[in-house]
């Protein structure tokens, strides 16, 4: 063994710094395309891993020359011939009337909500907004696995609408639900979907229906019980929700009252207290050095 | 306890401070574990202490036990004022008197190294301070949390924002509870260079009187006087 020569050490190095570089590119390589930024290419092994894996590609990208279902979500299939086709969004580009086939309920709740109704109105990025998300936005259509737990499901919930919604997620985090379900992983709590619906994601502005989305957890709760305020943000508030408004502000006004009250008190104590300790200090040193 | 000493806390005042610093512990840990959830001390703890769920089992039962331990020493108040016929307004009561702002403000100053030490009585400001700010912050911790514990029932005769703000009152009353007791009152009562390591009063209930007459060197003299009450 003449581990110690030169050239061992180069191959040694060599070994080292690929390792380095493998260990650095690795997790980007392992990693799925997060959801919307759909890839063209499909890593088929974490396909058939997925919910989807049983299913051939033509049952799902069958050869079309047009839509085979009207609505937002209707598209034709790219045609393979242009030049621009891999440079085209496949998450935008996919004509998602072919989940309808297979997941019915999901597809009309979705065309009834406020998502399908926002891509209907047009392209919401010339306003300063992302577009309405569609079906694979949240659903990893390749590699999405089965059969998740409410919990698994309702921590992406938080990550995926909060992307678009951040201040609503916020909130949501520093609410009881929150706390209790996203942070400490209760399945009992509820998650964006429970109170606003997987599919057709209502705001619930109005009374009646915030009551009837407390009302699955809490069957007593009244539209008065529903003004309780889970989202304290003005963020996407319009003027028909003027109320809310005043709510939000009235709660940020008793938080910012209650904490300057808490720090003067706490503050004053704090040096009450520390003036006292070396007050003491002093005394006991003073008349030990006598 | 062979050096001469008095009575300072009955029996019962000294369960009842054991009972309210446990409870009051418990409170603290699972409370600040919820809204700290996303971290991961927090979620260590709750995963000890059986979950959201398990937190809030905890969380009320400490609540409940807490509050009786204030409301039993309310009920001996009332029944050592109507029917032992005790009085609860002496200069050696816990009632906040005109004398313990100008203690106060005289401390301070010796703090600052003017003067001299205020003629304490029986009860000090800081002890009458750390003993209302049990009795009144349970009330409205008690009457907040019982609005989150009961939310639907509230909401029946007053708006749901309500919720929302009993709250903030909530926490922001939690932080100033956890802030005193669990740093000031120890740092006071306990640590502080004059009673370093810990004042076991509370435990054995009694105080000596050479200490009475270097810490409630007033007190002393009512007692040397014949007023003070001292048992």
């Amino acid at each position: 063994m003449r581990f110690g020569t030169r050239h061992h050490l180069k191959r040694l190095n060599l070994a080292l710094l690929l390792s380095l570089a493998l260990f650095w590119a690795g997790p980007g390589w392992a990693e799925a395309p997060p959801a919307g930024e759909a890839s063209w290419f499909i890593d088929m092994q974490r396909f058939a891993a997925g919910a989807h894996g049983k299913l051939s590609c033509a049952e799902c990208h069958p050869a079309q020359e047009k839509a085979n279902t009207s609505g937002p979500l209707a598209k034709r299939h790219p045609d393979a011939q242009d030049a621009k086709y891999l440079t085209a969004s496949a998450l935008r580009g996919y004509d998602y009337g072919q989940c309808k086939r297979c997941h019915r309920v999901a597809w009309e709740r979705y065309n009834q909500g406020v998502h399908a109704a926002a891509l209907k109105k047009g392209d919401l990025t010339k306003s300063g907004k992302q577009p309405a998300p569609v079906c694979a936005n949240c659903h990893d259509p390749h590699y999405g696995k089965a059969r998740r737990d409410r919990v698994e499901l309702g921590r992406q919930q938080t990550v995926i609408c909060g992307a678009c919604h951040p201040a609503q997620a916020a909130t949501y985090l520093e609410d009881y639900h929150g706390q209790a379900g996203d942070k400490l992983g209760w399945d009992q709590s509820a998650f964006c979907s429970d109170c606003h619906g997987a599919h057709d994601c209502r705001s619930l502005q109005k009374p009646q229906q915030a009551a009837k989305a407390c009302q699955r957890c809490h069957p007593a709760a009244t539209p008065r019980f529903a003004q309780y305020v889970v989202h304290p943000t003005t963020v996407d508030l319009g003027p028909e929700d003027a109320a809310k408004r005043q709510r939000v502000y009235l709660i940020w006004a008793l938080g910012a009252v209650l904490s300057v009250f808490a720090a003067c008190v706490v503050g004053f104590l704090y040096g009450h207290s520390f003036l006292w300790i070396l007050r003491e200090l002093q005394h006991k040193l003073r008349r030990h050095g006598k | 306890m062979s050096a001469p000493s008095l009575q300072r806390f009955s029996v019962l005042s000294r369960v009842l401070h054991i009972v309210v610093a446990l409870g009051f512990f418990g409170l603290g840990l699972t409370g600040f574990t919820l809204y700290f959830g996303g971290t991961w001390w927090a979620q260590a703890i709750a995963w000890c202490l059986g979950g959201a769920p398990g937190l809030a089992w905890l969380h009320r039962a400490c609540a409940i036990m807490t509050y009786a331990a204030v409301m039993i020493h309310l009920a001996w108040l009332a029944y050592y004022k109507l029917a032992l016929k005790g009085r609860l307004t002496s200069k050696d009561g816990m009632l906040p008197r005109a004398q313990d702002v100008k203690d106060l403000v005289r401390h301070m100053g010796w703090m600052l190294g003017k003067g001299e030490l205020p003629q304490f009585r029986r009860f000090t400001y800081w002890e009458k301070m750390d003993y209302w700010a049990v009795v009144i912050g349970i009330n409205t911790m008690g009457l907040t949390g019982l609005v989150l514990w009961f939310p639907e029932w509230f909401s029946g005769f007053m708006p749901g924002y309500f919720i929302n703000l009993a709250l903030i009152i909530h926490l922001v009353e939690a932080v100033i509870a956890v802030a005193i007791k669990f740093v000031i009152h120890l740092v006071v009562a306990h640590l502080r260079p004059q009673v370093w390591p810990a004042d076991q009063g509370i435990f054995h209930g009694r105080m000596s009187h050479e200490r009475i007459k270097t810490e409630h060197p007033g007190h002393w003299q009512a007692l040397q006087e014949g007023e003070g009450e001292g048992s």
